[in-house]
């Protein structure tokens, strides 16, 4: 599903490596942790798959396509494919639950019929069903991530990345994010999540990535943070 | 298609509501562009106007000799009346000269010519011809000129000229001031609209996460710098015709407002070329201020 292949980062400016010679590859409805310290290039790695940079060399493919093959007019399209959750939330403080969620179904013009009918169950499986007239600024911190995990879930993206989804929550909070993450995964989702939460790592005993300096130093299936 | 231009529409609504001070913002930075723009143009509009009088009422006279046969009068006619740049000929014979002088000169200063009449007029006959253009005045009066049985031609050599140049200065004066203008107000607007794209940066980086194409992110910012353009516009409309009409009431009451006894023009004249120029130029002003100012934006 995701490959890259001798994958090499460089930011302009910069002389140290982002990502070195980075191979990895990760299958469809896998759930992923990508551990490392900050500089360690968990966020490059995003940003590569979100087509947001470029890598200096190497290649990235997700389900068979060159991400450097993609024409900017083609981006949007992908990237509908891929659902993003970042650890400051980035809801629009000016919509409510609902509005937050419904926005990214009009974002690529779906009908209003359907996105008055899906929205509502995807703010029950997050738990927010009785929330939706809310503004963000009213929810708690566990709360605002669901919605921004049901943004990033209501048009059936193949893949979810989540970026320190739990980095600002309490640990019984993250422990419910992570579980509503399982829950999107058992649904077929490929989730991949960055993350410093060493003790979450630990209790989920799922595939994890750990990188240093921009390269890999482990891929253990059930392995644990080091 | 129509579902999406609602969503748009009630998008750029919604906007323009939630971003109350940014809109506020722009749309009197519109009127204030506009307003300035409007009192370039109603000048503009008014010098036109006034011109366009003392070139209605420019005229050449063709002075006949006294001795002139028929067929030498009907030629000189023909040959003006072939000039495609004449708008009127009028025959003065030598009797409605010398009316014409005796009106001119008063009941009290009339007596100096009361010993004249039809038959002895001191007055040479005359077509008096008007002109579409006082630029072809010149050149006519040369032709004439030549024609056998013309004793002379006669036309305000003097105010034509002047009135020529001033008509040329004037319109070139308004365009470089309109353009200048135009520049201001859409740099004004420019970064007005960039502000308000700036401050809601973060929705638009969001939108193109979640797979929105540019048009889709663009088009409720246009059609929202469209809506305060059209707003900013009929503001400026209202208060420059309100304005207007109160300087031409304000001048109404005097007697020589012009120095040649021209009116400025009428409101009604003056307010709907602004008017249609407005709404246009605030569409064109707004649309282009948020095409231009969103693009930054678009690169995520």
């Amino acid at each position: 599903m995701i490959d890259f292949v001798n994958v090499t980062k460089i930011y302009d400016g910069d002389s140290e490596f982002a990502l070195k010679d980075l191979t990895l590859s990760i299958d469809e409805g896998e759930f992923v942790f990508l551990v490392g310290k900050s500089g360690a290039g968990k966020s490059t790695i995003i940003k590569l798959l979100l087509k947001e940079i470029l890598p200096t060399s190497g290649k990235i493919l997700v389900s068979g396509t060159d991400l450097s093959q993609i024409k900017e007019r083609d981006l949007p399209y992908y990237r509908r494919k891929v659902g993003v959750v970042f650890q400051d939330y980035r809801l629009l403080e000016t919509k409510t639950v609902f509005e937050n969620v419904a926005f990214s179904m009009e974002a690529i013009q779906t009908p209003r019929r359907t996105i008055n009918r899906v929205v509502p169950k995807v703010l029950n499986m997050v738990g927010l069903r009785t929330q939706a007239r809310k503004y963000p600024s009213a929810l708690a911190g566990g709360e605002q991530q669901r919605v921004a995990i049901a943004r990033s879930i209501v048009n059936n993206p193949k893949i979810l990345i989540c970026d320190e989804p739990t980095g600002n929550l309490d640990p019984v909070t993250s422990a419910g994010i992570m579980n509503l993450l399982m829950d999107i995964n058992s649904l077929g989702t490929t989730i991949m999540v960055a993350t410093h939460d060493m003790t979450m790592v630990d209790r989920m005993k799922k595939r994890v990535i750990s990188l240093k300096d921009g390269e890999l130093v482990s891929d253990r299936v059930g392995g644990y943070y080091k | 298609m129509i579902e999406t231009f609602g969503v748009f529409l009630r998008d750029a609504i919604n906007n323009i509501k939630r971003n109350s001070v940014m809109s506020i913002a722009s749309v009197l930075s519109v009127i204030s562009a506009l307003i300035i723009v409007g009192v370039v143009m109603a000048i503009a509009i008014n010098v036109n106007y006034i011109t366009d009088q003392v070139e209605d009422s420019l005229e050449l006279k063709v002075y006949l000799e006294d001795n002139i046969t028929d067929e030498q009068q009907k030629a000189i006619y023909d040959s003006i009346n072939s000039m495609e740049s004449v708008s009127d000929i009028k025959y003065q014979s030598k009797l409605d000269a010398l009316n014409s002088f005796r009106e001119t000169l008063g009941e009290d200063n009339s007596i100096i010519i009361s010993g004249y009449n039809e038959d002895n007029s001191p007055l040479p006959a005359a077509y008096i011809v008007k002109f579409n253009e006082a630029s072809e005045i010149e050149n006519a009066s040369k032709k004439i000129n030549e024609l056998d049985g013309v004793m002379d031609t006669v036309y305000g050599e003097d105010t034509v000229k002047a009135l020529l140049s001033f008509n040329k200065f004037i319109h070139l004066a308004t365009w470089i001031v309109l353009a200048i203008l135009s520049l201001i107000a859409v740099f004004i607007i420019f970064n007005t609209v960039k502000l308000t794209v700036f401050s809601r940066r973060n929705e638009i980086s969001i939108m193109k996460y979640i797979g929105a194409t540019n048009t889709f992110i663009r088009f409720p910012f246009i059609i929202e710098g469209m809506l305060l353009g059209v707003f900013g516009a009929c503001c400026s409309v209202l208060l420059l015709r309100n304005l207007y009409y109160f300087i031409v009431g304000a001048l109404a009451g005097t007697t020589s407002v012009l120095p040649l006894g021209q009116s400025l023009a009428p409101a009604d004249l003056v307010m709907k070329q602004i008017s249609v120029v407005f709404v246009f130029y605030g569409i064109f002003l707004g649309t282009m201020g948020s095409a231009f100012s969103i693009k930054k934006f678009l690169n995520v």
